[in-house]
């Protein structure tokens, strides 16, 4: 891969960077871009995190990115690009980093997206409070935007429901093994059955992704499902107990994939994936639109 | 057997994102040991667990003569993975992936043995819970399909009819008479709707893009037929020669190689009228239509042609002739151009050109939609003299995408019009690894989508389409060309009487 950096320059300079970097790779490269990606960084953390993130992404999905960070001054903007790898066949991605005004950014976010083409908001840590402009002018720009309820809560992020459509949470789609797992264990008739009988969940795992597993299973099955949960870094256990039976899908060790069982059913291996966040990113670009089952989980979750 | 919840009573299976298959299933492929086995249908096997597609409850039998056990099996298998898969073994997912293969020993003409089979197969049934749906894979030389159809139906492997499928590869029949008697023996253990006729080309990603291309664009479908298309041509070429394969392709030659099913499966695709709903019966009622009015090929619209020595791409190789196994006087064809005549409304009147041949100068599978040109030009001719008529050209391997070629004003200081292409490349938009062909295929024969699969009637039609040629070209000679060149000079012609002429790919 070969990345090509520009300095510090002003908002309205990017464009004429951006082909001057198109111009200058020395050899053919195909501008391709299927995405705007606008990542929103609150501190040097989240800047390194977005760095590291879109180096994994932009192998797989051509895009102009964005990074956005506040800063007390006019908006400057410093752009690269990268192109040239062997598996990119010589695609072309573009990198926009703009500093400045908090109130000013969302201008020069509109000022520089690609035309016609969908743009995510990956919006990192925490959600600024109810009625804030800026946010609200970002969430006006956006085709989808993509939070983290493990940084953010599950409050702020039901708050941010409301305002954008086809918002899709990172905790969510961490849990989605799990809920492939568990609702396989019930496509029996005889399992099924015990599924009505579903009364409380144990998990081990993080404190908001084990509330949206029940507030999935609450908004799918339409009625209440207690909840007890034991904190843990990631997902490992989740036990069923429908009446006297209990169903139960558990990670086998530090391993990727663990082990489901339940009355009637022979233990079976699956697969339990922590991905990273880039990979996690990286699928919900090829989304668009809401996603039902969420924002019912979500509605379940925060009543609770 | 036990019964079992449809997924849809499953409140939980809303919305899940996957999109695999979930219904439990059993997947026996017959000839396991067999070179496809080997290099595509265990891969792809791999390839779908790994990405989560496989029902939770799945099993794989491995059919064939040779003695081994499951160990064995898990041992083959692992092998035929690693040197033919897309992805590398993972080895933590490995012990969970090989539990679910199985081998059982037999052969196919002895009826015990599907006995058997249908125990072993019951046995697993019920170790995954009971319910599965079967698919049988006949990954065999066609000669053994009528035997193991047989014994599939002797066994009662071919019950339930709404859980058994059977799969078969091409070729279906070798004439119209022999694919009406295979699909008579077929349709004595099951019914059409069991059937699963696999055309890999169909699976390919960019084959399937052509429904989107057409179906899901509003700018194209309009101009889509005889008021603007000039014609079309559609190219399969391949670089390489028969190989070690001479002894199968002196029976089969280019017609019924390529032509019969591939090709005229592709033509289908860009002349079929938009199907209702982009599901199994209507897609494959629009194919077959389309098919239905298609002429038969006729010798005065066709050539055909035989390899000579040659370069390709710098290497200099041998004539047909010469080639192990081919006889000195061999007449089989390895190219052929032909016309097709569509007779109805959408394309009348509007030639489909077709090429496929071995030993060309590179391989490109490609469909090019040449439109008619503007009715009046208010240029000077020097100014247009280089503009060429606007082409569409669907390109499904290798460097897969669609190229648009419309004039454009050259910055020059008198106004001259050119050809320029606006490129789109499959691979720069969508840069995440594509499935292969007998992925999607082998998924959708486990979920019961038989969408991308050829339904008997377009089987027999397209016999009907082939037969006439083949049947004229039992005698004569074909035309020689030179290895690395497009084809005889005599395909040039055959453009070139109607006013037109072939596309360099």
């Amino acid at each position: 891969m070969s990345r090509h950096q520009s300095g510090w320059i002003d908002v309205g300079e990017v464009e004429r960077a951006l082909a001057a970097l198109r111009a200058g790779e020395g050899h053919p490269s195909v501008r391709a871009t299927t995405l705007n990606l606008v990542v929103r960084c609150g501190n040097a953390e989240h800047l390194k995190t977005a760095n590291r993130v879109l180096d994994r992404i932009g192998s797989s999905r051509p895009l102009r990115a964005m990074i956005v960070m506040p800063a007390t001054r006019t908006p400057r903007a410093r752009v690269s690009s990268d192109s040239g790898d062997d598996h990119r066949r010589g695609v072309f991605n573009e990198l926009v980093e703009l500093r400045g005004n908090r109130v000013a950014l969302p201008s020069s976010v509109t000022s520089l997206l690609v035309a016609d083409l969908p743009v995510f908001l990956w919006w990192q840590g925490e959600l600024p409070p109810e009625g804030d402009a800026v946010l609200e002018e970002m969430i006006e720009l956006t085709t989808r935007m993509i939070v983290d309820s493990d940084q953010a809560g599950i409050d702020a992020v039901a708050r941010v429901d409301a305002l954008a459509t086809g918002l899709v949470d990172l905790a969510w789609v961490r849990t989605g093994p799990w809920r492939e797992a568990i609702a396989a264990l019930f496509d029996g008739r005889s399992q099924r059955k015990l599924l009505d009988h579903l009364v409380a969940i144990e998990v081990s795992g993080p404190r908001n992704q084990s509330a949206l597993l029940a507030g999935w299973l609450r908004s799918r099955l339409g009625r209440e499902v207690g909840l007890d949960t034991r904190r843990a870094v990631r997902v490992n256990r989740v036990r069923l107990i429908c009446g006297d039976e209990s169903f139960l899908v558990e990670r086998s060790g530090r391993n990727e994939h663990g082990i489901a069982s339940g009355p009637g059913l022979a233990p079976r291996t699956v697969a339990l994936p922590s991905s990273a966040v880039a990979l996690l990113l990286a699928g919900e670009l090829d989304r668009l639109g809401a996603e039902r089952p969420f924002e019912d989980a979500l509605a379940e979750a925060q009543a609770a | 057997m036990s019964q079992r919840a449809r997924p849809e009573d499953n409140p939980l299976r809303e919305g899940l994102r996957v999109g695999g298959a979930s219904e439990p299933a059993l997947f026996t492929i017959f000839g396991a040991t067999g070179d496809l086995a080997q290099r595509k249908l265990l891969p792809a096997i791999y390839n779908l667990a790994k990405r989560g597609l496989l029902p939770p409850r799945f099993g794989v039998v491995g059919y064939a003569r040779t003695h081994m056990g499951d160990d064995a099996f898990r041992r083959f298998a692992k092998a035929a993975i690693e040197a033919h898969s897309r992805t590398p073994i993972d080895e933590r997912f490995w012990p969970a992936f090989a539990s679910m293969l199985h081998y059982h020993a037999g052969g196919f003409d002895d009826s015990a043995h599907f006995h058997a089979l249908a125990r072993t197969v019951d046995g697993l049934d019920e170790q995954i819970g009971g319910g599965a749906h079967r698919v049988f894979y006949l990954s065999t030389p066609s000669s053994f399909f009528p035997v193991i159809v047989k014994g599939l139906g002797a066994a009662k492997l071919n019950r339930p009819t709404a859980l058994v499928r059977v799969v078969i590869e091409k070729p279906f029949g070798d004439d119209l008479q022999s694919a009406r008697a295979l699909a008579e023996t077929v349709h004595r253990s099951f019914h059409e709707r069991q059937v699963y006729r696999i055309d890999h080309y169909l699976g390919k990603e960019t084959v399937q893009n052509i429904y989107a291309f057409r179906f899901a664009n509003a700018i194209f479908e309009p101009i889509w037929s005889n008021s603007y298309v000039d014609h079309v041509q559609i190219t399969v070429a391949e670089s390489l020669g028969v190989e070690h394969r001479a002894a199968f392709y002196e029976e089969t030659g280019v017609v019924r190689d390529i032509v019969q099913n591939h090709l005229l499966q592709v033509m289908a695709l860009v002349a079929m009228e938009p199907p209702a709903a982009f599901e199994a019966e209507s897609v494959r009622d629009e194919k077959a239509k389309a098919l239905r009015a298609t002429r038969p090929l006729v010798f005065s619209d066709s050539v055909r042609g035989q390899y000579g020595s040659g370069y390709v791409a710098g290497e200099e190789v041998l004539d047909y002739h010469q080639e192990p196994k081919v006889p000195a006087d061999s007449n089989t064809p390895t190219y052929i151009a032909a016309k097709l005549e569509i007779d109805n409304w959408r394309w009348a009147g509007t030639p489909f050109y077709i090429r496929t041949g071995k030993r060309l100068a590179k391989r490109v599978t490609e469909v090019a939609v040449q439109f008619k040109r503007p009715p009046h030009l208010p240029f000077s001719r020097e100014a247009a003299e280089h503009l060429e008529a606007n082409s569409l050209v669907l390109r499904i391997q290798p460097d897969e995408g669609i190229s648009l070629r419309f004039g454009a004003k050259a910055p020059t200081p008198t106004l001259s019009i050119r050809s320029v292409n606006m490129d789109f490349q499959y691979g720069s938009s969508f840069l995440a690894d594509v499935p292969e062909a007998y992925e999607t295929l082998l998924l959708d024969a486990i979920r019961g989508d038989s969408t991308l699969f050829t339904r008997q009637d377009s089987v027999e039609r397209s016999w009907e389409i082939c037969d006439p040629l083949i049947e004229q070209w039992q005698t004569g000679q074909p035309q020689a060309y030179a290895s690395g060149s497009w084809g005889p000079d005599a395909a040039d012609e055959l453009l070139a009487r109607d006013g037109r002429r072939w596309r360099r790919p």
